[in-house]
């Protein structure tokens, strides 16, 4: 056996600091000059002691008490970089093959009309009539030409009509959150990029199975609600139906805090605007709720939402006082799932999505909302398996769970279309669990033993 | 290196390192704004890697130091020590420890950042640390003072200076 076997890294830092015997420094001594690897490890170890030397002469203060957290939108930042990258990926494809889904029908519709204008030639003036110029239209009102001027109105409200399908169409098609983030959009200086971004809206038309699902006549009360002046204010343009959408517009419910009866609750300082405002709109409901008696509607897993500690208090959330006594005890995986201090979610192709938080927990069914901005039209996720959710804990690994998500269908949300949930709520069915190691290697882990 | 793995390592040492990275950049640039920017900034250079890294601890506390010391220069803010300054460490370092570090310009970085490591220890680690370096007291010693065993005093600083050696060793201070 080598002397380096026998000598170990603590008998050398030991002798460096002078509090070996003389016996044990004499054969060191001789142990180091006979062996090149153990004096570059006391090379190595004497210039830590040397460096700590410097250091412990003018220490500085501790600052690890104090909340060291990176700010929401930065750690957003963080993890949305990775999806960026895809997505752009995504658009350079898009690029390369154009999208034919929206040129197909947009070509078949060109010839319909060219054929239309092709077998009536003496309609083209009203077709440059409807296109907008309205007042030509009165000074052609005389007697001679009546009929004349009645066709004319009634092709122009024939297209008049057509117009209001199709972005009744294009309204009906978006989801109730597109609609919130359209709503923050509308807030900020538009770009290049948002120009060019309706592909996705008008793509979604041509799949029949989201149509038909949301083609609904109260889905199309409630998507006109948000951006029908924006949108309608160049179809309609008589006075008198502005006037009836500015009136069905007021007919809204209140979202504010106009009752004063509800302390809303305060955001943190360096909070996202967009999260601070759902989750004032969740709150909002939430109470409304309660005086509605409807709140067991909200909550699928019982009365967990009832307590309605977990959304408007996050910083307080899942981890409630009995969690953190009972860390002390001898707890399950489950309990020790429900006291984590951040669960992120990742798709089956192992995709960061972001943050999420946990509403609840029945059994292996985890209730769960998402935290993170979500950009329009991408925001829901898609019904499926091997979701992944990793757990972290401050004195534990990282635990990570498979399963099947699905978005939770709110009961509210359906008997009342104006007022729903502005945070999607999902159930995350657990379907495998595993512990990471050090090296975030996987171990199979059974949540009922005790740990 | 998959996407799904990237994800994974980043979230993972974002976990373990986000409050100490934190700290350090403040400990160097004195604003946590600008901290912030910075640990956000090792973060996403982290994100885009194409390459493996092979000490990921190692190479974000070396990229946020880096940043962070450019970041000084950029505002005017890096202080210079004196040449005096200089000698009268190195007087007090012994000389196989001089050799060890490549310049001083290293050095100051290197005691900066054994200085963030001790700050974060605990408390009873940091008090052994101020006996020993800086009262030079011995082992009985501390133990009389802690009401630790003389074992236990030498079973915590071996840890303590044989996992700072690793790191420093790891960041390349030590060539």
């Amino acid at each position: 056996m080598s002397d380096e076997h026998k000598i170990e890294e603590e008998e050398i830092i030991a002798f460096l600091l002078g509090e070996l015997n003389e016996e044990r420094v004499a054969q060191i001594k001789k142990a180091l000059n006979e062996n090149p690897r153990l004096r570059d490890k006391k090379r190595i170890l004497a210039g830590t002691l040397g460096l700590m030397e410097a250091s412990s002469k003018d220490p500085i203060p501790a600052l690890a008490d104090q909340e060291w957290k990176l700010s929401e939108h930065r750690k957003n930042n963080i993890f949305s970089s990775g999806s960026d990258k895809e997505e752009e990926e995504e658009e350079e494809e898009e690029r390369r093959f154009p999208n034919l889904l929206f040129w197909v029908p947009l070509g078949v519709a060109a010839c319909a009309l060219l054929i239309v204008l092709a077998s009536n030639p003496n309609e083209t003036e009203n077709i440059k009539i409807a296109s907008g110029n309205e007042k030509e239209i009165k000074p052609e009102k005389t007697s001679t030409s009546k009929i004349a001027v009645d066709e004319k109105d009634n092709l122009n409200e024939m297209l008049l009509d057509r117009t209001q399908e199709g972005v009744t169409r294009v309204l009906s098609a978006r989801t109730t959150s597109e609609v919130q983030a359209m709503k923050e959009d509308l807030k900020q200086p538009p770009s290049l990029d948002d120009a060019f971004a309706s592909n996705d809206i008008l793509s979604s038309l041509a799949d029949p199975q989201v149509m038909s699902q949301k083609n609904s006549p109260t889905n199309n009360t409630l998507f006109s609600i948000g951006s029908e002046d924006a949108v309608l204010g160049n179809a309609k343009s008589s006075s008198a139906e502005k006037e009836e959408n500015r009136a069905k517009t007021n007919k809204l419910p209140n979202m504010g805090f106009a009752d004063g009866k509800i302390n809303p609750p305060v955001p943190a300082k360096d909070e996202p605007i967009i999260e601070s405002k759902v989750r004032k709109i969740a709150w909002e409901n939430i109470e409304s709720d309660r005086s509605n008696s409807e709140l067991s509607e909200f909550s699928v897993l019982g009365a967990t939402l009832a307590n309605s500690a977990a959304i408007p208090e996050p910083t307080t959330d899942f981890k409630t006082a009995e969690v953190q006594t009972t860390e002390k005890k001898v707890i399950n995986g489950y309990e020790l799932i429900d006291g984590s201090q951040s669960v992120f979610i990742f798709t089956p192709k192992g995709k960061t999505i972001g943050r999420v938080k946990l509403v609840g927990r029945e059994d292996k069914n985890i209730e769960l909302v998402r935290l993170h901005k979500t950009r329009a039209g991408k925001s829901v996720l898609p019904k499926g398996e091997g979701y992944q959710l990793r757990f972290s804990f401050e004195k534990n690994p990282p635990i990570i769970l498979v399963g099947n998500l699905e978005r939770k269908e709110g009961g509210r949300e359906k008997e009342n279309p104006n007022n729903f949930n502005p945070l999607t709520t999902y159930i995350f069915q657990i379907k495998d669990s595993w512990i990471l190691n050090e090296k975030e290697i996987r171990k199979p882990i059974d949540l009922n033993q005790t740990r | 290196m998959s996407q799904s793995t990237k994800d994974q390592l980043l979230v993972g040492w974002f976990e373990k390192l986000e409050k100490p990275l934190m700290i350090y950049a403040y400990q160097i640039v004195h604003d946590r704004e600008e901290a912030e920017d910075l640990v956000q900034e090792v973060f996403l250079r982290f994100s885009r890697q194409e390459n493996e890294i092979l000490e990921p601890r190692a190479w974000l506390y070396k990229t946020l130091r880096n940043l962070s010391i450019s970041f000084l220069r950029k505002n005017n803010r890096l202080q210079r020590t004196t040449d005096e300054d200089q000698m009268d460490f190195l007087h007090t370092m012994n000389q196989s420890a001089q050799n060890c570090l490549v310049s001083n310009l290293e050095k100051n970085e290197a005691i900066d950042r054994v200085k963030h490591s001790i700050s974060l220890l605990p408390k009873d680690s940091e008090r052994i640390i101020q006996l020993k370096f800086n009262q030079h007291k011995s082992y009985h010693e501390i133990a009389q003072e802690t009401g630790l065993s003389e074992s236990n005093v030498g079973y915590k600083l071996h840890h303590i200076i044989k996992d700072l050696s690793e790191e420093l060793k790891e960041e390349g201070f030590f060539k």
